[in-house]
């Protein structure tokens, strides 16, 4: 048992359809909106980032202004006005917290509210918590316990500074700067997120957990996040994510790598909720995330686990390049649309290591007038020596206005690699619902047990106190799908 | 590069707008999501010349002949009537080049940007419409369509118009024999309700050549169209199929193989579009890809928001038999409909070593053995054609691809 | 009314995909009462069951239902089940990923839900759910599977004669229940049902033969055929039809 599970009846206690719509009344700095050079250079001054750390951010910048924005053909998208963006906020208070009693006692409340207790005191059990909100991480908890296992865990903007070694040597060593056009924005105005160095042959003795928040208006989150598990090592990490309710987009474009030397195991979980719009489709996220992990060392493992139930568009593929001899890359993913939302999200599987293997499930629930893709890429390359994979993309879809797509992209370029691939696309049956509906349970429960049914190998997948609040989520996420 | 239209007239003016669609978009280039794995703007190094009569020699092919069928000889993409031959009182055969509403007739909005489709309608020379309207009949007429040439730089453009009455029935045998330029062919099926078609296409030209086919299917309600499309001709084959389920209880099945060795570059796209309630679609593709040859398979099932009900099946499996062959895959489903039962599976590997032991251990020698896996491996999809002589026409083809190619991979070591 | 009747079925008409299956069925079911329904292939048992348990597709076109003394024939298929009538499937279905333990407490606590009454926890619900299923010979580990997913015949019959046990109908309806059983385990089933059979508890039994009916001895047996109760009478019915078939009743009606 652990944090969250004693704030989930405060989380089904909020109101609205989307219980996490509240705005934190809280004083913050801004910059100016909009962003040039000055800007950048406004952040890393703000940081007090190093020399290298500027420059880093500057080239990054020139990068993306020649790159074209991308134009996706199965999502319909509002042009985004990079200028009218605010790309660094920070609650006043928040800065330099030696304690937690020192947090704004409103932000706490915040957290409080979103089911993520920061008072160590408080928790039941170990979860490490970094909380951060728009643009700064306002708190890391559980510090001192994992510093005594060698154990890094603190935002990166403090890591720049500590550990520049260590951050030069991984920061964009798994996404390069000029990867797409997204990594690249976020490398040259990234304000905060988290950073974890798991030591040779240590397993990390609790989840990481990191909750992000966009809570000012107009302002874009650019959170970087980097994992770097040494040989032997081993870390679970969660990412929760919430925004209030508002009627103009925002945007959200993170990049997060993992690094996985020999022997060591990453798994990264995600539940996404970000604001996902109203029923037309007005206001809600732009979540373009780059997620890559690199499995460097042999028998390195790195599993992803993602349920995306926000945002009013997704565009997210968490991947693996899976170098390292027998690595294993997973990737278990549900993604709910309702309403007016978009998702596009998949993986990719990079096979270049002998005998590395890969697994894929992804589950996607269609409602309402939403438009659902799994988009996929694995890719078996010639030293991949008796690579395997197998992919199982299903789909379901509830209502007759809603689409489910998927465009998997497999290639093979050495023979005694094993590639399976299965998609299915049905809907709730009629026999199914009515078998539930004489039981008494009522039609929008029997939907959310079935398609929890649906999704249930994947939230096996998720650690015991997320799974709870995911499947709470995807009820949620249907209300108002039926009838 | 492009093709040369200098001094080209072209035979009707609304031909004029498709080779000025073409010319402006000119080749795809792997940007285009649909010409992704085959970029022919990178492929096609050789300018063309179109080809504008019966000029150069005509290969025989080497599969038996079939008895009793009305054949159909194109040189050059154009129609030898002194070769072509046809008995069958069923068929009704005509240029539609000759109809002034042939530019409404072939105007598929669908296809405005294709490159083979605007080159094609551009450039043809002549456009054959086959009528069949024989209900009444016992008999199902064979028709082969031979497709021939023999000029190294020369295309060729033919489009062939198959209609079906209610009702009707016909057999279709399509044949891409020897050509040394690039080919680049359209049929066109239109089965009517309850109408019936097998269509076996052999794509087995020279090694040299580039060839391009499109062939496009509608279908109304009650009919059942099969298809199996055999590709193992050409330096660059794309062998495009697009089919439109446009009435219900339409069924149709579609399989097609690709066979590659040397340096081919052998695709198989499909595009189904379930457009109506109750229609139900099954595909199997098979591929074999040996020293380096690149096999693609990119199949798109479209169920529009009206199609409930709708069964789409879809398998492909590609056998790698050599360490530098590449297999591309890209199975697509576009649902929009909620009361279907959509399904696709993709698998890629080689030869199982219990399989080929297992008979080696019989006293079976590797080199059959090995053919012997291959031939079960490509087999089934044959296994919904219903016309017997098209089968023996496909089975020969097979079995001569891979009998040449286990022979060289085991003289090659 | 009578205040003993727990079901009540007044000149029952009604269609499936416009064809009229029912022509006007009259059925009353006192309190404690157990009453089986008897009839040929396509004569409407299955109608009967689906149209009385709120299934859609399956429109009543006129007459009425009322179950312990108020009209149904205006809810839905949950509100019926709520007001305590329990559908015991001919083909139980299955439900892939969803978790028996969560389904079953699902059901169970919307019963306690409309009652007024509280919830039941996990871990009390699981004891109360060990503790029918003894009875029931249902181990732990299908109690583990998901719901009818991997269940043999007789495995899904006695799953939802435990559901009946948990759910403590006012009415019960038995649709085939004896479909797809060997003899041993139309032992068992009936064992179960005849455990819950109880003075506040009406069933009505659905069949094809007589066989079951001799496991559980019903009070009264109506025979329907061509959407219409064409006799009742005692137990003996079913003997003679299991003696004359069911040629020589419908020549009689």
């Amino acid at each position: 048992m652990v944090a969250t599970v004693e704030t989930i009846s405060a989380v089904e206690e909020a109101t609205g359809k989307y219980k996490y719509g509240f705005v934190t009344d809280i004083e913050s700095e801004k910059a100016p909106k909009g962003l040039n050079e000055d800007i950048i250079r406004f952040i890393s001054g703000k940081k007090n980032e190093p020399e290298w750390m500027l420059n880093w951010r500057l080239k990054a910048y020139r990068h993306w202004l020649k790159m074209p924005e991308p134009n996706w053909s199965k999502l319909s998208i509002a042009p985004i006005d990079y200028n009218d963006i605010y790309y660094y906020s920070a609650p006043k208070a928040a800065e330099k917290l030696d304690s937690l009693d020192e947090v704004d006692p409103e932000l706490l409340a915040t957290y409080e509210k979103l089911g993520i207790p920061l008072n160590e005191q408080k928790m039941l059990s170990g979860v490490a918590v970094d909380a951060v909100f728009d643009s700064v991480s306002v708190a890391t908890t559980f510090r001192e316990e994992l510093s005594k296992v060698g154990v890094i865990f603190c935002p990166i903007s403090e890591a720049i500074q500590k550990y520049p070694e260590l951050v030069r040597k991984y920061l964009s060593s798994v996404v390069p700067v000029s990867d797409n056009y997204f990594s690249a924005l976020n490398s040259a105005v990234f304000t905060d997120g988290s950073f974890v160095y798991v030591p040779k042959n240590v397993k990390c003795p609790m989840e990481l957990s990191t909750y992000f928040r966009i809570n000012e208006q107009k302002t874009g989150q650019f959170e970087r996040t980097l994992i770097v598990v040494e040989d032997g090592g081993y870390v679970s990490y969660l990412e929760g994510c919430t925004a209030p309710q508002r009627d103009e987009n925002q945007l959200h474009a993170a990049v997060v790598e993992l690094v996985a030397l020999t022997d060591s195991e990453i798994k990264y979980s995600t539940v996404q909720n970000w604001y996902p719009g109203d029923e037309t489709g007005k206001g809600g996220i732009y979540n373009f995330v780059t997620k890559r992990g690199s499995c460097r060392g042999d028998r390195s493992k790195i599993s992803w686990t993602q349920v995306e139930t926000g945002s009013a568009i997704t565009w997210k593929y968490p991947s693996c390049v899976l170098k390292g001899k027998n690595s294993i890359g997973e990737f278990y993913s549900v993604a709910v649309t309702n309403g007016a939302q978009q998702a596009d999200t998949g993986t990719k599987m990079i096979h270049l290591g002998e005998g590395s293997k890969s697994t894929i499930i992804s589950k996607g629930i269609s409602a309402g007038k939403s438009q659902n893709t799994y988009r996929g890429l694995v890719e078996i390359n010639r030293g991949a020596e008796s690579a395997r994979n197998f992919t199982q993309c299903d789909s379901l879809l509830v209502g007759q206005t809603c689409g489910a797509h998927t465009v998997p992209y497999i290639v093979s370029r050495n023979p005694s690699g094993k590639i399976e691939h299965e998609a299915t696309t049905s809907r709730i049956s009629e026999e199914q619902l009515f078998y539930c509906l004489q039981r008494g349970i009522t039609e929008e429960d029997a939907v959310s047990l079935i398609v929890n049914g649906f999704c249930k190998e994947v939230m096996k997948e998720l650690p015991m106190e997320f799974a709870v609040e995911a499947q709470k989520l995807i009820g949620i996420s249907l209300e108002g799908s039926v009838g | 590069m492009l093709p040369e239209f200098d001094n080209f007239e072209v035979k009707n003016r609304w031909q004029k707008v498709h080779i000025d669609r073409f010319l402006k978009s000119g080749w795809p280039s792997s940007k285009n999501e649909e010409w992704k794995f085959t970029s022919l703007h990178h492929l096609v190094h050789k300018p063309f010349k179109i080809g504008l009569n019966l000029n150069g020699i005509v290969e025989s092919k080497s599969a038996p002949s079939i008895k009793g069928a009305n054949q159909l000889i194109f040189r050059n993409g154009i129609l030898d009537s002194q070769l072509s031959e046809v008995d069958s009182d069923d068929l009704v055969i005509n240029n539609l080049l000759d109809n002034p509403s042939a530019s409404v007739f072939l105007n598929q909005t669908k296809l405005k940007q294709h490159p083979v489709y605007n080159l094609t309608l551009g450039a043809m020379r002549s456009a054959t419409v086959i009528d069949i309207d024989n209900a009444s009949s016992k008999q199902t007429p064979l028709i082969e369509l031979f497709f021939t040439g023999g000029l190294i730089k020369q295309s060729s453009h033919p489009v062939v118009i198959v209609r079906l009455a209610k009702n009707s029935k016909v057999n279709i045998l399509e044949t891409h024999s020897s050509y040394n330029g690039l080919s680049a062919p359209i049929i066109f099926i239109e089965l009517g309700e309850g109408s019936v078609c097998n269509h076996v296409k052999c794509q087995v030209a020279d090694l040299d050549s580039i060839q391009l086919g499109l062939t496009l299917i509608n279908q109304e309600k009650d009919s059942d169209y099969r298809n199996f499309t055999l590709s193992s001709g050409g330096c660059i084959s794309r062998s495009e199929l697009h089919l439109n389920l446009n009435g219900e209880e339409a069924i149709c099945h579609l399989s097609a193989i690709y066979l590659g060795c040397k340096q081919q570059h052998m695709d198989v796209t499909s595009r189904l579009y379930h457009n109506v309630a109750n229609c139900k679609s099954e595909q199997i593709i098979r591929g074999v890809l040996d020293d380096r040859a690149r096999g693609i398979f990119q199949g798109k099932i479209r169920v529009a928001p009206e199609a409930q009900k709708t069964d789409g099946q879809q398998m492909t499996r590609a056998l790698l038999l050599s360490r530098e062959t590449e297999a591309d895959t890209k199975p697509e489903l576009e649902i929009f409909a909620d009361d279907v039962i959509c399904t696709h599976g993709a698998t890629v590997g080689e030869l199982d070593e219990n399989q080929l032991f297992y008979l080696v251990s019989r006293g079976i020698p590797l080199i059959k053995a090995r053919a012997m896996l291959i031939e079960a491996f490509l087999i089934d999809t044959l296994s919904q054609i219903r016309a017997p002589e098209l089968k023996k026409q496909a089975e020969y083809y097979i079995q001569d691809w891979v009998s040449k190619s286990t022979k060289l991979s085991s003289s090659t070591g | 009314m009578d205040s003993m009747s727990i079901l009540e079925i007044n000149e029952l008409t009604a269609t499936v995909d416009g064809n009229e299956i029912l022509h006007g069925i009259n059925l009353k079911i006192n309190k404690g009462e157990v009453h089986a329904i008897m009839g040929p292939n396509g004569s409407g048992k299955s109608t009967l069951s689906y149209v009385l348990s709120g299934r859609t597709g399956y429109e009543i076109t006129g007459g009425d239902i009322s179950l312990n003394g108020k009209s149904i024939i205006d809810d839905e298929a949950d509100d019926r089940a709520r007001a305590g009538l329990f559908l015991a499937f001919q083909y139980p279905v299955e439900l892939p990923g969803v978790s028996g333990m969560s389904f079953l407490r699902a059901s169970f606590n919307a019963r306690l839900r409309e009652n007024g009454e509280e919830e039941v926890d996990h871990l009390d619900f699981v004891k109360i759910v060990r503790a029918e299923a003894k009875k029931l010979g249902i181990s732990d580990e299908m109690l583990k599977r998901p719901v009818n997913v991997g269940f043999s015949g007789g495995e899904k019959k006695r799953y939802e004669i435990l559901q009946m046990a948990l759910l403590k109908p006012s009415m019960a309806i038995l649709d085939e229940t004896d479909s797809g059983l060997d003899v041993d385990a139309l032992k068992i089933v009936s064992e179960g049902v005849n455990l819950l059979r109880h003075p506040e508890r009406s069933m009505l039994v659905i069949t094809h033969y007589q066989r079951l009916l001799s496991h559980i001895v019903p009070d009264k047996v109506h025979i329907l055929s061509g959407g219409r109760i064409v006799k009742s009478g005692d137990k003996s019915l079913a003997l003679e039809v299991e003696e004359n078939g069911y040629a020589g009743i419908d020549d009689a009606a």
